[in-house]
C-alpha cells in the first residue's frame, strides 16, 4: 500500500473494552461527522482489539458477536457508508497487549479474515512473541499476509522494544512506532539522527495522543505540531464530542494539517540543541514551516537565525513568518526570537521575499 | 517539487571526464533521443565538472562558461537538449572551487541558482570538494536547496557529498532529491560491489522524494572512457551492476557513451522489467534475505509482487536457493510464489524451497507473484 502522506483518524482503542461495541463505535463515527473531524481528514476509526473473541474458530480469529452482532463486516459497511475506514489492532505474538488471541502462526488466515470483513487499517502489536524467532521476520510475515489478502491494506507496526529504523521500509509497513501507546497528550520525536528514515511510503509514527475534555490546549497544540513536523500518522484517542471547541479548532486547523499532509513529506530538522527546541521543515511550493517548542517548565525565548535556516548575504531575502494558530506575522532578515509559554508550541509558515537593500 | 521515482539520465563524467565540447553534448542528446534511451525513461542529460571558468564575471558575479568548450555560451546547448525532449543538468560544488578547481558556489548559492534557472537548467549535481573546513556541510546543502527552490524554476537537486557526515540522516530534511552515498565508481567489478555492499544497511533512508544514488553506471563502458581501472568487467558483471541499481532504487544515471555503446548493453539498460523494478511507485528498498554477506535480495513491489536478485560473485557457477519462509511465507499460508526470470521468462513455482544454478560472476533476477493454492 502506497501512503504518500500520513493517515489520520480517531481511536477508541484505550477505552475500557466493555465500553466498545457496535453502538458506541457508531456513536463515535457520528461524532467524527458532527464535529467536522472527518471532513478535514480524520478518516480512520481505530477500535483496538476489543472485538476479538476469546476463542479462534477453525484456526481464524473471530469477532465477539455479543458486542458486534453483525460482525466486523456489518460495522465496516456502516462506517464505509459514512466515509470512515475501520481500523483494528491485532497482535503478532501469542496474544495482543490486552490479552486477546494473537495471530502468531495464523497470520495468513487472520489477514484474509480482516480483508473479508472490510477492515482497511491494521495496527499490529509486536509483543508476547516467542524469543527464538527474529522479530523483523514476523513484521515481514504479517505484512506479506496482509498484502496477499488486500494489497491496499494500511499496515502500521507497533514495535516497542526495537523499531528497526533502517529496515522497516523494506517490509510492507506504512508506518512504525517505537513508543508504547501514549498515556497522555505527549507524542515523541524520533531521535534526531533517525528522522531521515521517515518518508512517504513508511512514516515514523510519533504516537497516538490521548485527549479528553480537560486536555490543556497547549498539549493539544504541541502534539499536532510535533506530528506535523515529522509527517507522522496522527490518530487521536478521544471521544470527539467531549473535546472543547478550542481543542477541536486546533485539530482541524487547515494550516497545521497542510503541514502534516504536505506532499513532499520531508522530516523537520532540529536547528538547536537545547530543550527549547526549534525545528524547520521544507514544504512543497517553496514554503517552509518553523516550530518553536518549549518542553521546559518556564516560558522561554527561542532563537532562530536565518543563516542556520539556510540563507546568507548572497540570498538577500527577508523571511516572512505567518503564525498558524493566531494572526501574528513576523519579518526578519537575520534572526528572530520567539517567546513560547511553558509546555506550548508556536508554529509558523515561512515564505521568502526579496529584501529591501 | 516531488520526484516520485528515482531519476534517470546520463552524466558526462564517466565517458568524457573534463574533455567534452558543445558538439559532444549535442551528439549525446541525439543518441539519447534516437537510440531509445529517452523512451525508456532516461531524460536528464547532465554536464559534470569543468564546464566553467576558475573565476566569476567581475561585474555580475556570475559563473562563466569555458569559451573553449562552449564558444557560443552554454545556453544554445541547453536549448538543443530541450528540443530533443530531454532535461538539462549542470554541475557545481558546495566549496569555493569544484573538484576540478573551477569556480564553486560557496557563498554565491543564490546568484548561481538564479543563473541556472535563467539558462533553463533542470538538475544540479552539487559536489563537496574544497569546502571551507570549518563550515557545516549540511547548512551548505540546505542553502543551495533553498536557493534552487527560490529560483522560480523546478530544478532537481542532486547532493554529492559521497556519504560523508551521516548524510542519510539529514539530506532529506535539507531538500535534496538524490544523494550520493559513496566515493566515485570505477569501471571495475570490485568497485561497484564495494559500493552496493556498503549501502545495504542504509537503504531504509532512501525513499520517495530523496534517493540514495549509488553513482553513475559503468555498464557497457568495457574499459573505455574516464573511469577505467583494470579489466574486471564483463556482460554478466554489468548485468549484476544494473540489477543492483534497479533493486536498490538508485537513480539510474548512465555513464557509458550512449552514442556508441553496443546494442546488447543498450537493451540491458533499457530493459523494461528491470526499469519497472527500479521505478516501482512504492520505492521500497530491498532487504537481504541471508544473514551473512551472501548477495540475495528481495524487494516488495506495489502491485503485491516481489522482486528477487541472487548474485554469484564466485569464479565458478553454483546453485543458489530460496526458502520463502525467510521472507514471510509460511507453510500454512495457502500460497506459493511463481518466480519468473526477467531475462529468460522461465517460470519456477516455489512453496518451501527452490534451488537454481547461477553462472560464475552472474546473477538471476526474478519477479515473483503470489498464487493461492488452497
Amino acid at each position: 500500500m502506497l501512503s504518500t502522506v500520513p493517515y489520520m483518524g480517531i481511536s477508541i482503542a484505550r477505552r475500557n473494552a466493555d465500553l466498545i461495541d457496535e453502538k458506541s463505535v457508531l456513536s463515535v463515527a457520528d461524532d467524527m461527522i458532527t464535529t467536522g473531524l472527518l471532513s478535514v481528514g480524520y478518516s480512520i476509526l481505530m477500535i483496538g482489539d476489543a472485538w476479538i473473541a476469546d476463542k479462534r474458530k477453525n484456526g481464524t480469529l473471530c469477532c465477539d458477536t455479543e458486542k458486534f452482532p453483525g460482525g466486523l463486516s456489518s460495522l465496516s459497511k456502516k462506517l464505509k457508508e459514512r466515509g470512515i475506514t475501520l481500523g483494528v489492532l491485532i497482535g503478532a505474538g501469542f496474544k495482543t497487549e490486552n490479552g486477546r488471541p494473537g495471530s502468531f502462526e495464523h497470520e495468513y488466515e487472520d489477514a484474509q479474515f480482516l480483508a473479508n470483513e472490510g477492515v482497511g487499517y491494521v495496527a499490529c502489536d509486536f509483543s508476547f512473541l516467542p524469543e527464538r524467532i527474529d522479530r523483523l521476520t514476523l513484521i515481514r510475515r504479517m505484512g506479506m499476509a496482509l498484502r496477499a489478502a488486500d494489497v491496499n491494506m494500511i499496515y502500521s507496526v507497533f514495535s516497542q522494544e526495537e523499531c528497526f529504523f533502517n529496515h522497516i521500509r523494506s517490509t510492507a509497513a506504512c508506518a512504525y512506532r517505537n513508543t508504547s501507546f501514549a498515556k497522555s497528550a505527549a507524542v515523541a520525536f524520533p531521535p534526531d539522527e533517525m528522522a531521515g528514515y521517515s518518508a512517504s511510503g513508511c512514516f515514523f509514527n510519533c504516537g497516538e495522543p490521548v485527549f479528553d475534555k480537560s486536555s490543556a490546549i497547549a498539549e493539544v497544540r504541541t502534539s499536532i505540531v510535533t506530528a506535523s513536523l515529522m509527517s507522522s500518522p496522527f490518530i487521536v484517542e478521544c471521544t470527539p464530542s467531549e473535546l472543547s471547541e478550542d481543542a477541536l479548532s486546533i485539530l482541524k486547523n487547515s494550516s497545521v494539517l497542510n503541514i502534516l499532509l504536505d506532499p513532499e513529506a520531508r522530516p523537520a530538522r532540529r536547528m538547536n540543541k537545547s530543550d527549547s527546541r526549534v525545528y524547520t521543515k521544507f514544504l512543497d511550493g517553496n514554503r517552509y514551516a518553523a516550530a518553536f517548542i518549549n518542553l521546559e517548565e518556564t516560558d522561554r525565548d527561542i532563537f532562530l537565525s536565518s543563516y542556520d535556516f539556510g540563507l546568507n548575504r548572497d540570498a538577500s531575502l527577508t523571511v516572512v513568518a505567518e503564525s498558524v494558530f493566531d494572526d501574528e506575522s513576523i519579518r526578519f532578515d537575520d534572526y528572530v526570537t520567539v517567546n513560547v509559554k511553558a509546555g506550548d508550541a508556536r508554529l509558523y509558515i515561512l515564505t521568502l521575499e526579496e529584501a529591501d537593500v | 517539487m516531488i520526484i516520485k521515482t528515482p531519476l534517470m539520465g546520463f552524466n558526462t563524467w564517466n565517458t568524457f571526464g573534463e574533455c567534452y565540447y558543445d558538439k559532444d553534448i549535442r551528439e549525446i542528446a541525439d543518441a539519447m533521443a534516437d537510440r531509445g534511451f529517452s523512451d525508456a525513461g532516461y531524460k536528464y542529460l547532465i554536464v559534470d565538472d569543468h564546464w566553467n571558468m576558475e573565476y566569476r564575471d567581475s561585474e555580475t558575479g556570475r559563473m562563466i562558461e569555458r569559451p573553449g568548450k562552449f564558444p557560443n555560451g552554454i545556453r544554445p546547448v541547453i536549448d538543443y537538449v530541450h528540443s530533443k525532449g530531454l532535461k538539462f543538468g549542470i554541475y557545481s560544488c558546495a566549496g569555493t572551487r569544484t573538484c576540478g578547481t573551477k569556480m564553486g558556489s560557496f557563498d554565491r548559492e543564490f546568484t548561481d541558482a538564479r543563473t541556472f534557472a535563467e539558462w533553463g537548467v533542470d538538475y544540479l549535481k552539487y559536489d563537496y570538494c574544497l569546502k571551507p573546513e570549518l563550515m557545516d556541510g549540511e547548512t551548505l546543502y540546505r542553502r543551495m536547496s533553498i536557493a534552487l527552490r527560490q529560483s522560480g524554476r523546478d530544478i532537481a537537486f542532486a547532493a554529492c557529498n559521497w556519504g560523508c557526515d551521516d548524510v542519510w540522516s539529514w539530506i532529506r530534511a535539507a531538500g535534496a532529491h538524490t544523494y550520493r552515498s559513496t566515493g566515485d565508481i570505477s569501471d571495475n567489478f570490485n568497485s561497484f560491489t564495494d559500493i552496493f555492499r556498503s549501502q545495504v544497511a542504509k537503504l531504509g533512508a532512501s525513499a520517495i522524494g530523496c534517493y540514495n544514488d549509488l553513482d553513475m553506471l559503468t555498464v557497457g563502458m568495457e574499459g573505455q572512457g574516464n573511469v577505467a581501472v583494470g579489466d574486471m568487467f564483463s556482460e554478466s558483471t554489468y548485468r549484476i551492476q544494473f540489477g543492483i541499481w534497479c533493486m536498490f532504487g538508485s537513480p539510474l544515471i548512465l555513464g557509458c557513451d550512449v552514442r556508441t555503446v553496443s546494442d546488447k548493453y543498450r537493451d540491458l539498460l533499457c530493459n523494461p522489467e528491470l526499469i519497472a523494478i527500479n521505478q516501482d511507485p512504492e520505492c521500497r528498498p530491498p532487504f537481504a534475505i541471508a544473514f551473512d554477506d551472501r548477495l540475495e535480495y528481495c524487494k516488495l513491489l506495489s502491485n503485491g509482487d516481489y522482486a528477487f536478485m541472487f548474485v554469484n560473485t564466485d569464479e565458478n557457477s553454483k546453485n543458489m536457493s530460496l526458502r520463502p519462509w525467510d521472507i514471510g511465507l509460511t507453510d500454512n499460508s495457502g500460497y506459493q510464489i511463481i518466480l519468473r526470470d526477467v531475462f529468460t521468462g522461465e517460470e519456477i513455482p516455489v512453496r518451501d524451497y527452490v534451488s537454481f544454478p547461477v553462472e560464475a560472476r552472474d546473477c538471476r533476477i526474478f519477479r515473483g507473484r503470489m498464487e493461492k493454492i488452497r
